[in-house]
């Protein structure tokens, strides 16, 4: 049973390793896992109205993917106004459920990305991506979490969640994300 | 004749900082191209006459590149070529308003090339150059067009050509998640394009050293931000900024023996010197704020750098060796100040400034005064200064023919005057302009 478990981690690993950085789009296996045989029935299904549902879908995920969903649902990321490094005050409340999070999975650790958006210079938004994750950090901190669990890295304005260039992109930018270490 | 071209750059110096009275405006004085006739180099043999044909072209490309010239046509020259060499008929070349007159005689020998040109002032009929270059190896031709190009460029305006120089700067590929920042390098004219990365890590900033042989940069690693550093020639990396926060924004020392750049800690950002040999570091800035973007004077005596320490970003300079000294703040206008960096001549610093929407490539010189600001854009970043300090380099974000935002490289005269984009095979961002070649 524990190999059984250890090859099906692996091909998690290769899902989670082959889908974008994007958290939030963690791929429902299954498909993934079978997806030539899955394409053969997929046109059959529609002629015939029959649905067929892979029960391995559930049992596939790891304990990883389920605390990467988890975490997700509970609120991953805060925002930012333009050049500010306190989070709004929404931020709060996601904060404390990712303490309560982090405080029932006390093997995990994570670390917090900060990100702005492009309006500043390369150089100045490498700083300010860093105040914005820690501020992050400390918040968790003061909320019991140990400090040596997280981590802080900032991505400045090179990796922006979204690519528009309007003021609703741009507030998608000015984040800071909490992402559970591999 | 030079004196002339002088003061003309003198007046509009001088009338462009008249004008920035307007807080957030654009400035630019006017320059009127000089005419210069490049006489093919006399030729007696297929290789010289193609290497002759080569240079040519290199040195014409150069001189206009400045627009500071204007090349004349070869149909328009009265005076047989072969002729030129030995003596101009300075009558026949005033008829067509040539200015300045070049031309040279090129010896093709066991697989050398040998180079004599000369360089005249047409209306004080005057031999400004004279100079001979030997022992070029046929894979040296462009370079020795360079060093010919700077030779007429000093010659006629007294001050030191950079057509030999390279530009390392960061090649941006595909769109979204899928962007790729790799480190290039090429000519100052685009030619020798080479890549130094390939592309799996995130890297940023890459700076010179001054001798042209290593360059620092920021690289991301295992979810880590750290200074690097390259060695140009075999490629090697090594990391300089080994510490527990982030290390970024390096830049070297003048002479090559420090790197000055900020560390993270705590969410602060403060600047340390470091050796680049036993990395022993000492700390310049020690407070809450965002201090970083840090650039040596030329004398290495004090930095300039940017900080929010009184709200907004503003530059300031501090003293190396007085670590309790105060920083003295050198800008008040409206907006952000950022990325600064030092004139090789030490009179001005270049920077970036946000203002409402917009961003800007500016001028100020090193006490404060004269502020001007000499390109505008959607977004602009990263002037380097070309080593004459003539010329700015920066990248700038502008709309495509299909509405799409691409990353270009840019020059502009520090007049504010010739703005012209400096053509990559990739989109474009932190330039670097190294230094000239020791001949």
């Amino acid at each position: 049973m524990l190999i059984i478990k250890i090859v099906f981690m692996q091909i998690l690993v290769l899902g989670i390793m082959s889908c974008s950085e994007n958290t939030k789009n963690i791929p429902i296996t299954g498909a993934d896992v079978d997806s030539a045989s899955a394409s053969e029935y997929s046109s059959k299904e529609e002629e015939s109205g029959i649905s067929v549902t892979n029960n391995l879908d559930e049992k596939i995920k790891s304990n990883e993917e389920i605390l990467i969903e988890e975490l997700v649902e509970v609120g991953d990321r805060v925002f930012f106004d333009y050049d500010e490094s306190r989070f709004k005050s929404e931020g709060v409340e996601t904060l404390k459920r990712q303490a309560r999070f982090l405080l029932n999975n006390k093997d995990l650790t994570v670390r917090i990305e900060g990100h702005c958006d492009i309006r500043g210079t390369r150089e100045y938004n490498l700083a300010l991506g860093e105040r914005r994750a820690y501020s992050v950090k400390s918040f968790l901190v003061s909320l019991g979490i140990e400090e040596g669990r997280i981590s802080v890295i900032s991505y400045g304005k090179e990796k922006p969640q979204s690519m528009g260039d309007d003021e609703a992109s741009w507030a998608q930018n000015r984040t800071a994300i909490t992402v559970i270490n591999q | 004749m030079t004196k002339v071209f002088i003061l003309i750059f003198k007046f509009l110096f001088i009338s462009s900082s008249l004008l920035h009275a307007i807080e957030v405006n654009i400035t630019k004085g006017q320059i009127e191209p000089l005419p210069i006739a490049i006489v093919q180099f006399n030729n007696q043999s297929p290789e010289e006459f193609e290497y002759s044909s080569k240079i040519n072209d290199v040195i014409s490309s150069n001189l206009k590149n400045t627009s500071l010239f204007k090349i004349l046509p070869e149909e328009s020259f009265l005076q047989s070529k072969n002729e030129v060499f030995l003596q101009p008929t300075f009558a026949d070349w005033r008829l067509i308003d040539a200015n300045f007159l070049v031309s040279g005689i090129i010896n093709y020998a066991d697989n050398n090339l040998s180079i004599n040109f000369k360089l005249w002032d047409v209306y004080q009929e005057k031999l400004i150059v004279n100079k001979s270059i030997s022992g070029i190896n046929l894979a040296d031709w462009r370079i020795s067009s360079h060093i010919i190009s700077n030779l007429i460029y000093e010659g006629i305006t007294g001050e030191k050509g950079y057509f030999d120089t390279k530009v390392v700067y960061v090649a941006e590929e595909n769109f979204g998640s899928k962007r790729s920042k790799k480190l290039a390098m090429m000519d100052y004219d685009g030619f020798n394009h080479t890549i130094l990365t390939d592309g799996s890590n995130l890297v940023l900033t890459p700076r010179f050293s001054p001798d042209g042989k290593n360059i620092v940069f920021l690289q991301f690693k295992d979810n880590k931000a750290s200074v690097y550093l390259m060695n140009l020639k075999n490629k090697k990396i090594t990391i300089l900024g080994d510490y527990s926060g982030m290390s970024f924004a390096p830049r070297f020392s003048p002479n090559g023996r420090r790197i000055v750049f900020s560390l993270t800690q705590k969410g602060r950002s403060n600047i340390f010197i470091q050796d680049v040999n036993n990395k022993n570091k000492f700390q310049i800035t020690d407070n809450r704020h965002i201090n970083t973007s840090p650039y040596f004077s030329p004398d290495g005596k004090r930095i300039v750098f940017s900080s929010d320490r009184a709200g907004k970003q503003n530059l300031y300079i501090k003293k190396i060796d007085n670590k309790s000294g105060k920083a003295e703040r050198i800008t008040y206008g409206k907006g952000n100040y950022a990325t600064p960096v030092w004139s090789p001549r030490g009179d001005y610093i270049a920077f970036t400034k946000s203002f409402k929407k917009s961003f800007f490539i500016g001028l100020i010189k090193t006490d404060g005064k004269g502020e001007r600001l000499i390109s505008e854009g959607y977004l602009t970043d990263g002037p380097t200064w070309s080593p004459n300090g003539r010329t700015l380099a920066f990248f700038k974000t502008i709309k495509d023919k299909n509405n799409k935002y691409k990353s270009k490289l840019f020059t502009i005269d520090i007049t504010g005057n010739l703005e012209k984009v400096l053509e990559t095979p990739f989109e474009a961002s932190d330039p670097d302009w190294g230094p000239s070649i020791k001949y």
